[in-house]
């Protein structure tokens, strides 16, 4: 095996400025969208008393889990000792920080009172899972950082193993408490389950590793590198692997849940749209399960597509938007469904929409919003691989396998 | 001519600066300097604040803070450092003037230091109707059936004395 | 809907208007004994009260809505018309059972749980709850997460979704915080009764009763002795401070 080189990348071509510029105005259709939210109030989005989080954190959460997924590459090659993912663990790095400075910035300027971040950073109540998860994430930035800088600089290198086996006990932590905030809610139908904290783990695992496929197939043949198909192909069945894992996970939370009578309103709910259910049951099925997970397992594993990076970029994209459909069902649908105060009662009236389903439809500043957190993680990539030498300068076959024999 | 340009540039900074300074450290020594705004005083005929003048100037945000948490989790409703009372007092019931302008007053200050502060997009910035206190004793006002002069001004005392050790705790 | 408002402002211009005595008679034993018990202003409140209620559903009158209004006037809550996003403390709901199709109708409002999920939820602390069992929201440090509202297995949170522009002092409140019930802490520390409760007895219907649950002397504690009073959502174990009878 070749000596791997990390180059910067030049960032000088009208393609490169292009896009920073697109992603700088999405970012300030994300400002503008915070401004006036926080101006008017919350009133003016889609999100009221009964669905209290809404789009915004559909985006956030899913940055956030998809961060510690990105993190995969490296964890791979440096705990588990795979040589073929040694050249692309700084790439990975930088994806993990990047997502979650999005996802984290969408999620504050959702705040009431996104004026009081210094609050949130002074005073903690350590029974909060959500309080344990801010320190979770600001120490994911510092171990991460480090990590990088320990790969990346020659004379510290000896050390970047000790650092790659740290970030990988913090970021199982740090989704397992993602999933927490959801699994600790003991009220609620949909959560109040202790395999939320796993399933955020597999998701993250499967999320994160395809945006880290596009960015990589981007970035390849934005800067005409040469990319080799042994690294791509084992990117690839590595996917096969997580989206099925996660389709597992969702499988049993759902048979659980048909188990117990008490969830059987919840479940006919997500999975027949009973009771209102209809759109958030159709984004379920059809997002959820037949985009996002059937449809890029037989893409992934259909036969004659070993190396069509088309269909690879393509899948990567539906177990995207599939993660998305995944965490509206998970945040929003949770929350629609009307919460189970008296069982046995049916509810004849009341001013506060007691026993009745929630239609949200997200409104156009909070989809900004969302947006916006990603421009933030493809601007941070974007200005990173530029700065800093965290993309191989070639990952040819012969270069990236270390199996590879010279014909 | 550049090069001459930017040390231009940088002695008029430096003045700036300098003048800044000098102006900060006249506006607050203790004097009253004729340009700083003046607090609006009770037009009840009180003349005493619950603590001295410069004693409230400086540390006002201290007793309140302090009030604040101790009636929000502990129930403690001593008025004495009240923000509540404050503004019984120092604002005319029925006052048109809001916080934000110059006249009222807290802007007056704050506006002038350009301190920043959020406490009235909650609290009111005037006396609920039939609850000012101008024209009358600010203090006696205040006692409820079950705390009387005796306990208020103790409670002046102690309440003082937790915010200097506060302070103290603070500085350690 | 309109006649019987007219009848529950005549009845209670006609109760306002009465003697003191006459007020008192009307609800026994309950204002004298809360007067009593006022702290004075400079002490702490203290884990040997905890304050309570209980509410009976055979007594609470399906259409009445004086807790609602009463709590909306003490409190400075006022309607934007704008139902899914207004802020509401105590709400009125009428149910049915599935099996007997028997039906009661009950004031819904914070429950001022032992152990409260929203303050275990809270990243700050801004929920938290008083040694005399109330369960508040420090809006100074609240920073509008919305996290205490996905954790209450009541929805008696809100969230101030616009500008407040009609506080009162006792009660200050603003956009971007969360809020719920106070128990009207305000009245309650200076020996008073929250003003649901109080409307409810206005009203003569008397379903409503408010007191130290800790104490076996009041009024709440002996009636939860004699016919006990059920908490909504027991099976969460959280040890409510409002009890219902009939549910």
């Amino acid at each position: 095996m070749k000596k791997i080189h990390l180059e910067q990348i030049e960032g000088k071509s009208t393609g490169y400025m292009g896009l920073i510029a697109l992603l700088g105005v999405f970012v300030l259709g994300a400002i503008g969208s915070m401004l006036y939210m926080e101006h008017e109030g919350h009133w003016v989005s889609g999100m009221d008393n009964q669905v209290v989080w809404g789009l915004p954190h559909v985006f956030a959460v899913f940055l956030i889990v998809a961060a510690s997924g990105a993190l995969n590459v490296a964890s791979i090659s440096s705990v588990f000792q795979k040589k073929i993912y040694k050249p692309l663990a700084p790439l990975s790095t930088l994806v993990a920080i990047s997502l979650l400075a999005g996802g984290l910035m969408i999620l504050v300027l959702d705040l009431g009172r996104p004026d009081r971040l210094i609050v949130a950073m002074t005073y903690y109540n350590f029974k909060s899972i959500f309080a344990w998860n801010m320190i979770l994430y600001n120490g994911f930035f510092v171990i991460v950082s480090v990590y990088a800088w320990l790969m990346l600089d020659r004379t510290v290198k000896q050390y970047s193993r000790y650092a790659g086996i740290a970030a990988f006990v913090w970021r199982l932590a740090l989704t397992t408490g993602t999933g927490a905030i959801f699994g600790f809610l003991v009220a609620r139908s949909a959560y109040d389950m202790a395999m939320m904290a796993p399933m955020f783990v597999i998701m993250s695992f499967s999320f994160g590793l395809a945006f880290f496929i596009l960015v990589l197939l981007a970035s390849y043949k934005g800067t005409g590198r040469p990319l080799g198909d042994v690294v791509v192909n084992r990117l690839r069945s590595l996917l096969g692997t997580f989206v099925f894992a996660t389709l597992y996970f969702v499988i049993v939370y759902h048979l659980s849940n048909l188990y117990a009578t008490e969830h059987h309103g919840y479940e006919a709910f997500i999975l027949l749209g009973e009771n209102g259910g209809e759109t958030y049951s159709n984004i379920f099925w059809i997002g959820q399960i037949l985009l996002g997970s059937l449809l890029p397992i037989a893409m992934i594993y259909a036969p004659g597509v070993k190396n069509c990076r088309k269909t690879l970029a393509a899948a990567s994209i539906l177990v995207i938007l599939g993660g998305f459909a995944a965490m509206y069902t998970i945040i929003i649908a949770g929350q629609a469904y009307p919460l189970e105060m008296f069982p046995g009662m049916e509810v004849i009236s009341s001013t506060f929409f007691d026993g009745a389903t929630t239609q949200y439809s997200a409104s156009l500043p909070e989809l900004l919003l969302g947006l916006g957190g990603i421009a933030v993680t493809l601007i941070m990539i974007a200005l990173g691989i530029k700065v800093l030498g965290f993309l191989p300068a070639t990952l040819e076959d012969s270069v990236a396998d270390p199996h590879h024999k010279a014909e | 001519m550049q090069q001459l340009n930017k040390r231009m540039h940088n002695t008029l900074i430096t003045i700036a600066g300098l003048a800044m300074l000098a102006f900060s450290a006249f506006a607050f020594a203790g004097e009253k300097p004729s340009f700083a705004p003046k607090v609006p005083h009770p037009t009840n005929g009180s003349t005493e604040c619950v603590q001295p003048e410069d004693e409230m100037k400086k540390n006002h945000m201290n007793y309140l803070l302090h009030q604040r948490d101790q009636t929000m989790h502990e129930g403690i409703r001593t008025k004495t450092y009240s923000l509540k009372e404050c503004i019984n007092c120092h604002v005319p019931e029925n006052s048109e003037v809001r916080f934000g302008d110059d006249k009222h007053f807290c802007s007056s200050c704050h506006n002038f230091t350009a301190v920043s502060i959020d406490c009235f997009q909650c609290h009111m910035d005037r006396p609920m109707e039939g609850k000012g206190t101008q024209g009358e004793n600010p203090h006696s006002a205040h006692t409820t059936p079950t705390a009387n002069k005796t306990t208020i001004s103790t409670d002046v005392a102690d309440t003082s004395k937790s915010v200097q050790d506060t302070k103290e705790a603070g500085n350690e | 809907m309109s006649n019987s408002d007219v009848n529950i402002s005549r009845r209670s211009f006609v109760e306002k208007s009465a003697t003191a005595a006459a007020a008192l008679t009307i609800a026994p034993g309950m204002f004298l004994h809360t007067v009593a018990e006022a702290k004075p202003a400079d002490q702490a409140v203290s884990s040997a009260v905890r304050w309570g209620m209980l509410i009976d559903t055979a007594k609470c009158a399906s259409g009445c809505t004086a807790c609602v209004s009463a709590c909306n006037t003490e409190n400075g809550i006022a309607s934007h018309d704008r139902p899914r996003t207004d802020q509401q403390w105590i709400r009125k709901v009428t149910l049915r059972d599935k099996q007997t199709k028997h039906e009661i109708s009950l004031p819904m409002l914070c429950q001022h749980c032992e152990k409260p999920p929203c303050v275990d939820v809270c990243p700050t602390g801004a929920s938290f709850k008083r040694d005399d069992g109330i369960v508040l929201v420090d809006r100074h440090i609240c920073i509008g997460c919305r996290y205490c509202m996905m954790a209450c297995p009541y929805k008696a949170r809100s969230f101030a979704h616009e500008t407040v522009d009609n506080t009162v002092d006792h009660q200050p409140r603003g956009k971007g915080t969360v809020e719920s019930c106070t128990m009207c802490v305000h009245r309650v520390d200076e020996g008073g009764t929250p003003a649901c409760v109080e409307a409810c007895s206005e009203a003569e219907h008397g379903a409503m009763i408010f007191g130290d649950i800790k104490n076996p002397d009041s009024e709440i504690s002996k009636q939860l002795l004699k016919h006990g009073g059920k908490q909504i959502r027991a099976d969460l174990g959280l040890n409510t401070g409002v009890r219902y009878r009939g549910i």
